[in-house]
């Protein structure tokens, strides 16, 4: 019977509260699944999934990729543990003009033969029935994998397919990412959901200097993360008259680092207003000049909560590779402007000080504006597309 | 809702959605079988390229296509036969005859392009020096997508025929068409585009007009219809949908033309007792009346636009402006200078639009332009 073998992570390195883990796992293995019939069992160490359509394998294949915590999947044939019904089977498999090499992992102690023994026999019945097949144990071209489990049940498969790996999804709590369209946000959201936060979003949008097209391309970015994270939460703050506020009353090399200390300072009055725990950013450590250490410490200055900063020892190179394989690059490059390009100064600060940032900032009306940011606030529900 | 992004493209005439229902539910039949409803409606296909050819007095065949871009692109692929030949075009051409100019280009044909007048028409002055006996193709828009401004292609034809008559001169007259009378035979014209969706007709339908006695490859292979030039079942209630368009235009050519240019006057006229410091990217006497191409120093086309849009105005930006994409390669190549490229937008007009619906505009923009003068 066709199943499909699914290896979990760090959990293992969990002690007393790993059931707890292994639970939330377990649901979310079930969630990201949601439409498609299956049977899953929990085997020691690993789960089994079965009784799906065969047409469906790639797609759930493709589904299980997404889950945070799992380690790797295989697509296995279950068989009883029988040594002949085993070599039987080994024998129907092609292997012509290929180097192999068997692998036997021997869970079940009560069977007789040991690992490196019966791979060897195996590794015979393979010969007999390939001709052209050649054994190479150093760097084969294929490799059988022969897993013998407690159960009576033994697995046969060729691939192990790499997972996202971490932690599952909400064992972490919740963090609000600010998410702008660029390539770096969706990323970093990606970063955390793997190490096991669920996640909202919030979005600083600027009509009309900003355009609807720019905030679709950020529905998208989210929809894709949630691909990953489960629903996401987007809020969409207005930010047109605090950027207007700025502009009119402020120095303008001022502009972006005031924006982003109340962009900061809405996102954590947000986020514990949801009861989100950490705030996570995609800054990267000296990309831009509001991603100094000056600037990321005036910035941080006003932060009431943590701020998760997963990509700040990442290039940017780096963090493109991330984002082309999580399937977020093509949409981050799409040519709409997002709020920090508007009233873009020629020459912002690269090395802000509090004190003076502050100063600067008393010619405002700070928290009337964050008040009335936060009071006309969209949310929009991202489910995850099935 | 103002709807004044008519160049982009036009509401469906109700008269042609009409005629086009019956040809899509009752006489649907594929035109290139046997039997006596299909040949019957092939009569009728070929009854409306007669038609069109006398309502735009040319002499030779009307293939119908997917699209403009698609006329385009077989006009120009078509005549690329000969790769040590010379290839003209205007700097100011829609992406689908400019990209297509770009291919042959990257492809190591010899293209060169025409240079452009700030007042948004083509240099024939420069034209005349880049003509020589390596020529074979010129392909000249009549009228421009993003300013309006007119070229006039019988001036263009006779400069290019009197270097060497055998030179095919191409036209995309898609925003001409239903805007200033086009005389095919009259032009001298060989190739020439036009587009059913900017007439009040359906989106999917071009027209390629062919000159007798000049021939194109097909890049398209099939069934061999349209005479083998543009394979694909026949888009007949497409077809019927443009001829329709193009009855309705023409026939109500001058009330609809006095109607778009008192819009454009009126505008206009608002605009200058009102704002200052904007440029209008084309000559008011040598643009077509529905299209009006505004640039305003140090603003941005697309803020205006969104400002414009929450009152309910829909307008075209005159560009991409985006901080990763920023210029326009039309009003680049007019010389317009960059601090007024991105402030660029498109209001175009169209048959059901009224002098009213143009002042709202006007008055709309006027306050949209001053309050981002005051930021």
């Amino acid at each position: 019977m066709g199943v499909i073998l699914i290896r979990y992570g760090e959990l293992f390195l969990k002690g007393d509260n790993k059931c707890y883990f292994e639970k939330v796992l377990l649901n979310n293995i079930r969630h990201s699944l949601d439409g498609f019939t299956f049977k899953l069992k929990k085997l020691q160490g690993r789960y089994l999934l079965s009784d799906f359509e065969e047409k469906n394998e790639l797609q759930i294949i493709n589904k299980l990729q997404k889950v945070a915590g799992l380690h790797s999947i295989s697509s296995a044939y279950e068989m009883n543990t029988d040594i002949e019904e085993i070599k039987k089977y080994v024998g129907t498999l092609t292997f012509n003009n290929t180097t192999f090499k068997v692998i036997v992992n021997r869970a079940d102690k009560t069977f007789d033969i040991q690992s490196t023994n019966f791979a060897a026999i195996l590794g015979g019945v393979v010969l007999d029935n390939n001709p052209t097949a050649k054994v190479d144990v150093h760097n084969p071209q294929k490799e059988l994998y022969v897993d013998i489990r407690e159960h009576g049940k033994t697995y046969i498969f060729s691939d192990i397919i790499k997972c996202m790996g971490g932690m599952p999804v909400s064992t972490s709590g919740r963090g609000l990412v600010m998410i702008s369209g660029g390539i770096d946000s969706p990323v970093a959201a990606y970063m955390m959901t793997k190490r096991g936060m669920s996640l909202s979003a919030i979005h600083f949008h600027s009509f009309p200097y900003t355009g609807v097209l720019a905030k679709e391309k950020v529905i998208k970015l989210t929809n894709i993360v949630s691909e990953y994270a489960g629903h996401i939460n987007l809020y969409v703050v207005s930010f047109t008259k605090i950027q207007e506020a700025i502009h009119k009353n402020c120095k303008c090399e001022y502009m972006i680092i005031i924006m982003r200390r109340i962009m900061m300072r809405i996102a954590c009055r947000l986020a514990k207003e949801k009861g989100i725990g950490g705030i996570i950013t995609g800054e990267s450590l000296a990309q831009v000049a509001s991603q100094t250490i000056e600037s990321i410490t005036v910035t941080n200055a006003v932060a009431t909560i943590p701020v998760l900063r997963p990509l700040i020892g990442f290039d940017k190179i780096e963090i493109m590779d991330i984002a082309r394989k999580i399937g977020t690059y093509e949409t981050s490059i799409l040519p709409y402007e997002d709020c920090c390009t508007v009233f873009l100064p020629d020459h912002p600060l690269i090395k802000p000080k509090v004190r003076l940032v502050e100063e600067e900032e008393s010619k405002l009306d700070i928290e009337n504006l964050i008040n009335e940011a936060l009071s006309t606030i969209e949310t929009i529900f991202i489910p995850v597309e099935i | 809702m103002i709807y004044l992004d008519n160049a982009a493209t036009t509401k469906m005439h109700d008269d042609v959605q009409l005629e086009m229902a019956t040809y899509e539910t009752q006489n649907y039949f594929n035109v290139s079988a046997v039997y006596k409803s299909a040949v019957s409606l092939n009569g009728q296909i070929d009854t409306i390229r007669a038609d069109i050819l006398k309502k735009l007095n040319g002499s030779g065949s009307i293939i119908f296509t997917g699209s403009a871009t698609e006329a385009n692109n077989l006009a120009i692929y078509g005549s690329a036969k000969n790769k040590q030949a010379t290839y003209i075009f205007s700097g100011i051409e829609h992406p689908s005859v400019y990209n297509v100019a770009q291919d042959l280009k990257n492809r190591n044909y010899n293209v060169l392009y025409v240079n452009t007048l700030p007042n948004g028409s083509v240099d024939v002055n420069h034209l005349k020096t880049l003509l020589d006996s390596s020529v074979c193709f010129v392909s000249i828009m009549a009228v421009n997508n993003e300013t309006g401004a007119i070229n006039d292609i019988k001036s263009i034809v006779k400069l290019v025929k009197s270097v060497n008559p055998s030179i095919i001169v191409h036209s995309d007259c898609v925003q001409a068409l239903g805007k200033i009378q086009i005389d095919l035979n009259s032009w001298g014209i060989d190739l020439c585009s036009f587009s059913a969706h900017k007439i009040n007709g359906p989106k999917g339908v071009g027209v390629l007009y062919i000159k007798s006695g000049v021939n194109i490859n097909p890049h398209i292979l099939g069934g061999g219809q349209e005479f083998g030039l543009r394979s694909g079942t026949v888009n007949t209630a497409g077809i019927m949908g443009f001829k329709k368009a193009l009855d309705i235009t023409l026939q109500n050519f001058g009330n609809i033309q006095k109607n778009l240019l008192d819009c454009k006057i009126n505008f206009l006229n608002f605009l200058e007792q009102n704002i200052t410091d904007y440029k209008l990217n084309s000559s008011l006497n040598y643009s077509v009346n529905n299209i009006i191409s505004l640039s305003f120093k140090g603003l941005r086309g697309e803020v205006i636009m969104h400002m414009l849009a929450e009152q309910g105005i829909i307008i075209g930006t005159g560009s991409a402006c985006s901080s990763k994409h920023s210029g326009n390669r039309v009003l680049s190549h007019m010389g317009l200078n960059k601090n007024y490229i991105e402030g660029s937008v498109r209001i175009s007009f169209g048959m059901f639009n009224t002098v009213t619906e143009a002042m709202d505009c006007a008055k709309a923009l006027v306050i949209a332009v001053n309050t981002l003068k005051g930021i």
